[in-house]
């Protein structure tokens, strides 16, 4: 009799193995879905990321891997090119179409933090190859995407590393949220303007 | 429905030999390939190519020998215990070279480094070379008779050494054995691969089938004064297993016995030479395929051949003539071989018919741009 | 007479390559299981990451299969090799279920084991699962065919002597394949492998979680692994404690060993957790009771005692007298004699000449038997306790720890906030606790059974192959100097993809290869 047990048995436990793991996967869905995002973009918000970030900051530390954070900001252009709400949105989807076109879906984070501004994550990159990303996406929608007017959209980018061997400001501040923030304020603050005209 | 005593015990030879042969046209042609693996693959690419060529299908195949001693033990339990321990150091260096095939063909090629791929290609060369030439050895022992003897409580007690059976008539046999091995594996790579490597293989088909059929040739020669045995006392093949209740002699030329009362049994060295002929035909004529199962009826012959001599002996004696098993008196039980037979009437052509859609599934040849296009995906 | 040393060194041998095979053998049935597993959500959701995880810890598979196979060569041919008395003695009854795991089991598992590897690309996601289900089930079984024959040396059921062919013959398959033992034996066996391999995954799981790395994939793997673990190391706990429910005497003598129970008391005995047990003033040192608790657990009764030692013995005692009349008229018939009162009585005693041939140790004639060789031989028909006692509370142990870190485990796969560190790190530093358990459990098993090879009928010593010493010295030392290479290699290699992890799939979405932008 204990041979149909046996049976019996592995059926069960292999079901209780896939029961498990199936749970886990709709969890995770449902988790996806009540993340805060923006209408717009399907980015995420500037709160939502703030969570994903510090994750991301402790994993890079306990691993020593670089990690490094794209600002971009259309605040500039807006003000120049004086655009009407809806065509500045329009604008704004396509500048996001075109970045999400060089995201690594699962692995980088992208939000948007302001009315214009993003932010793209990049976790495991040093800081060259943040500025290589970053020239790559700035001559990309240079490129190819327009305003409704015809006219080319310019952004500004900066990048900073934040690793665990720099002796960057960010080290000093204390963990938690307001690292985050500070890595935020810092992206903006040390931003390289290279503005093409 | 249960058989007579006496025929099951037939069926049981016959189904021993066929496990045998089958061991020999499968298992066969990967210790040939691993013994031609430093030569018939000149580069690391080459090598990978002749690895995959057998990779997904050789442990099945390992599997017919694990079965030859299982069934050993389940119908011959007598046999298995005097062949296995007489011949104990052949067999442990067997097991030994046997060891580095598993290990040999998983981890040669996981990491990148020439040295321990290098080291790996020699032991799988040596995971070929040994177990083909001790098949061979084994059974030219049985043919020359093991020198051990059943005490009263039939304990089994062995007088002979390694070197013993080193004889020059079971290296004869040796010789054979490993050369159909690496005639059937050069085929089987003719078969598979493409390029260099099939035409080196097809030389090396062609060479050693010549080969097997001159060492062949010899070793029935040598058989007309050889010394063989035979059963003097009346033969009651039904009754239980008791090999001391015989009388046996022993003379030269006894084992063409068989073959002088039943002449049609000569026309299975003649199959043996005949599909040999044609093998190296085949082979030459770039029909591998064909050529492979010539080469299959050729070693199935060899093997019948010397089974047909021993017939019913199956591990003579050469000190305590008595002793000797032969297929009436070292069986198991009724009962037993009764259960054993329906099992394998059952498994066995199942067995061969997944491993013949396996086969199928990875039918087609193994090059080097598959390789190169795979790397970690495969051997 | 055969030599002690031979016989030692036989012991020794087999030990040793049985306890180096049973490294790899669970993690085989264990890991295929879990293979099948993984790959059957991949086919049900469609997500690739389980394709991935079936192949990555399918890899890890297949390192550790390579030397399953290569240990378990050595085994089918050790009983005619180095134990060829006990081959001709039980091989009508032991060498059937050998032969059967082969064209069973080891044809399925063999066969289709290659397609797992490599038929990807060449079968249709439904075949290849059934072939990885198959792979699974070819494992399972050679277990279960190779426990029916260790089962049936601990119990020997539906077998008799026959004494013109001085052996063991089948009376009845069925009873050897349903005997009690080698059920309860068998799902025992393959639980403990579920467990190892559940914990395997675990324990590496945890330790990419700790790392960060590859975390979908992980907690995936982590999360499959607890739920399939838990359920086995409740079934493995459960039937090992089926297990201590006796058939046969034998294994009433093996359970008293175990648990140091050197007189019958007064039931519901009690259980002794720690002590030091003296086997020749048959008491036991500083021992630390639980009233009670071994008789429920060993009877399920409260008023059924559990048999000691010292009444065994007495038992024992009797059947040997009885034993060496049966070898005496045993002799008679081996001589010739057929006389029907002859045959008649020697049937009716039959049963007792296994304890007659405990006397060959002392004397090769056996009737002649002087009283202190009975004693002797009384003395020694039961196993050493000592060993036995320890190492079966080093297993039991083991399986409740285990039992502990499989239950958090599932906390922590159900429950977010429940993914702590100290989760993660429990888990893998568990990792080599079911390999404890699995070699102190077949401890337990085999050398419990002593001085018998198979109970009541065959003495160990009487089954070794008359070899000289140093045939044995040089085989053992060629294993143990083989295995030792084979193990270090092993380990290299499975430290190396364990490290590496699903990116040495090279599939460019892990951890290792995140680096590079596409492009």
């Amino acid at each position: 009799m204990w041979y149909f047990t046996w049976i019996l048995g592995v059926l069960l436990a292999s079901s209780l193995g896939i029961i498990n793991v199936l749970r886990l996967e709709a969890q995770e869905a449902l988790d996806r879905e009540h993340t805060a995002r923006d209408p717009l973009t399907q980015l995420l918000t500037k709160e939502s990321v703030m969570e994903r970030l510090r994750e991301k900051v402790d994993n890079s530390k306990r691993n020593e891997l670089p990690f490094s954070l794209l600002y971009i900001s259309l605040t500039d252009f807006k003000m120049k090119h004086q655009l009407a709400e809806h065509e500045m949105d329009t604008t704004l989807f396509k500048v996001v179409e075109s970045i999400k076109q060089d995201i690594r879906i699962g692995r980088d984070i992208a939000a948007r933090v302001g009315d214009e501004d993003f932010l793209l994550a990049i976790p495991g990159a040093p800081i060259d190859r943040a500025v290589f990303i970053a020239n790559r996406i700035k001559s990309n929608i240079f490129a190819n995407v327009k305003t409704p007017n015809g006219t080319a959209v310019v952004i500004a980018i900066g990048s900073v590393e934040y690793s665990c061997h720099t002796d960057s400001i960010a080290e000093e501040v204390a963990m938690g949220m307001s690292e985050v923030e500070a890595l935020l304020n810092i992206a903006i603050g040390k931003c390289f303007e290279d503005t093409i005209v | 429905m249960i058989f007579d005593y006496d025929t099951l015990r037939i069926i049981w030879w016959a189904f021993l030999g066929l496990l045998i042969i089958g061991f020999a046209i499968t298992g066969g042609y990967d210790l040939g390939v691993g013994v031609l693996l430093p030569f018939l693959g000149k580069t690391d690419e080459e090598r990978r190519v002749i690895l995959n060529a057998v990779g997904p299908t050789w442990e099945g195949n390992q599997v017919w020998f694990v079965m030859a001693g299982g069934a050993l033990f389940a119908a011959w339990p007598t046999v298995y215990a005097v062949s296995f321990s007489s011949m104990y150091f052949a067999l442990l260096l067997t097991l030994f070279a046997l060891f580095l095939r598993p290990l040999g063909f998983d981890y040669r090629s996981k990491m990148p480094d020439q040295k321990w791929r290098g080291n790996w290609d020699k032991a799988l060369f040596v995971g070929g070379f040994v177990p083909a030439l001790v098949f061979g050895i084994a059974f030219g022992n049985l043919l020359k008779g093991i020198p051990f003897q059943f005490e009263s409580d039939m304990r089994i007690v062995y007088f002979g050494n390694l070197l013993g059976l080193l004889n020059p008539f079971a290296l004869l046999a040796g010789l054979i054995s490993m050369s159909m091995f690496i005639m059937h594996g050069a085929v089987y790579l003719q078969i598979k691969t493409v390029a260099s490597v099939a035409r080196r293989a097809r030389k090396t088909a062609i060479a050693f089938t010549l080969v097997t059929i001159i060492l062949f040739a010899l070793a029935g020669w040598w058989i007309t004064f050889l010394d063989g045995y035979h059963i003097t006392s009346a033969i009651s093949s039904n009754l239980a297993s008791n090999p001391l209740a015989k009388f046996v002699k022993r003379g030269p030329g006894l084992w063409l016995d068989n073959y002088g009362h039943i002449p049609q049994l000569w026309a299975i060295p003649a199959t043996a030479f005949i599909s040999a002929l044609c093998t190296m035909i085949m082979s030459r004529l770039n029909r591998p395929g064909s050529a492979f199962i010539f080469s299959c009826v050729t070693i199935a012959s060899i093997i019948l051949t010397a089974g047909g001599s021993l017939f019913p002996f199956i591990i003579p004696s050469s000190i305590s003539l008595s002793s000797s098993l032969t297929i009436w008196d070292s069986s198991s039980s009724l009962v037993t071989l009764n259960l054993m037979f329906w099992v394998t009437v059952i498994f066995l052509p199942l067995i061969m018919i997944y491993t013949s859609w396996v086969f199928r599934v990875f039918r087609g040849k193994v090059t080097v741009e598959h390789i190169r296009k795979n790397s970690h995906k495969l051997y | 007479m055969i030599s002690d040393t031979v016989v030692e060194l036989s012991r020794w041998q087999f030990a040793v390559t049985a306890l180096y095979h049973f490294l790899f053998v669970p993690l085989t049935i264990g890991l295929s299981v879990l293979l099948a597993i993984m790959e059957s959500t991949y086919v049900m959701t469609g997500r690739e990451i389980y394709k991935d995880m079936t192949q990555f810890w399918g890899k890890l598979f297949g390192i550790n299969f390579a030397l399953g196979v290569t240990t378990g060569l050595t085994m089918e041919f050790q009983f005619g090799m180095n134990w060829s008395y006990f081959s001709h003695y039980v091989g009508d009854v032991f060498g059937a279920p050998l032969a059967i795991e082969g064209l069973m089991a080891f044809f399925m598992e063999s066969t289709f084991v290659g397609l797992f590897f490599f038929g990807w690309d060449r079968l249709t996601r439904g075949q290849h699962l059934i072939i990885t289900w198959l792979v699974a089930l070819g494992s399972n079984l050679s277990a279960l065919w190779i426990l029916v024959a260790n089962g049936w040396m601990q119990n020997p059921v539906g077998a008799e002597f026959n004494y013109e062919t001085m052996r063991m013959e089948v009376t009845s398959f069925g009873a050897l394949i349903f005997n009690p033992a080698a059920q309860v034996k068998f799902v025992h066996t393959v639980a403990a492998g579920y467990t190892t391999a559940s914990s395997f995954v675990l324990a590496i799981s945890a330790y990419y979680m700790l790392k960060g790395r590859d975390s979908a994939f992980s907690q995936r793997s982590y999360t499959i692994a607890a739920g399939f673990g838990l359920a086995a190391v409740l079934s493995v706990i459960v039937l090992g404690d089926e297990s201590g429910y006796t058939d046969g005497e034998v294994q009433k003598a093996k359970l008293a060993a175990i648990e140091a129970e050197w007189h019958t008391d007064e039931p519901p005995a009690a259980f002794t957790v720690v002590g030091f047990p003296d086997q020749e003033a048959m008491v036991t040192h500083d021992a630390i009771k639980i009233p009670w608790v071994l008789g429920l657990i060993g009877t399920r009764s409260v008023d059924t005692p559990i048999i000691g030692l010292s009444e065994i013995l007495e038992n024992n005692r009797v059947r040997i007298r009885s034993g060496i009349k049966a070898y005496g008229l045993l002799q008679r018939l081996r001589e010739g004699d057929r006389d029907e009162r002859l045959i008649t009585e020697f049937e009716s005693i039959k049963k007792d000449l296994g304890y007659g041939l405990l006397l060959k140790r002392y004397t090769e004639n056996v009737v002649d038997a002087t009283d202190e060789q009975i004693d002797l031989a009384v003395k020694n028909s039961i196993p050493q306790v000592a060993p036995l006692f320890w190492t079966f509370r080093v297993m039991v142990a083991c399986g409740f720890i285990m039992l502990f870190v499989f239950i958090v485990a599932v906390i922590a796969s159900s429950i977010r906030k429940c993914r702590k560190n100290w989760v993660f790190r429990l888990s893998l530093y568990t990792l080599p606790l079911p390999w404890i358990a699995v070699e102190t459990g077949w401890f337990v098993a085999e050398f419990g059974r002593q001085p018998w090879a198979v109970a009541e009928v065959l003495p160990t010593f009487l089954s070794a192959s008359s070899l000289s010493e140093w045939d044995i010295i040089l085989s053992l030392s060629g294993y143990v100097f083989l295995y030792t290479v084979f193990l270090v290699i092993e380990v290299f290699l499975m430290m190396k993809y364990i490290r590496q992890g699903p990116s040495i799939l090279h599939k460019r979405r892990y951890h290792f290869e995140m680096d590079e932008r596409g492009g």
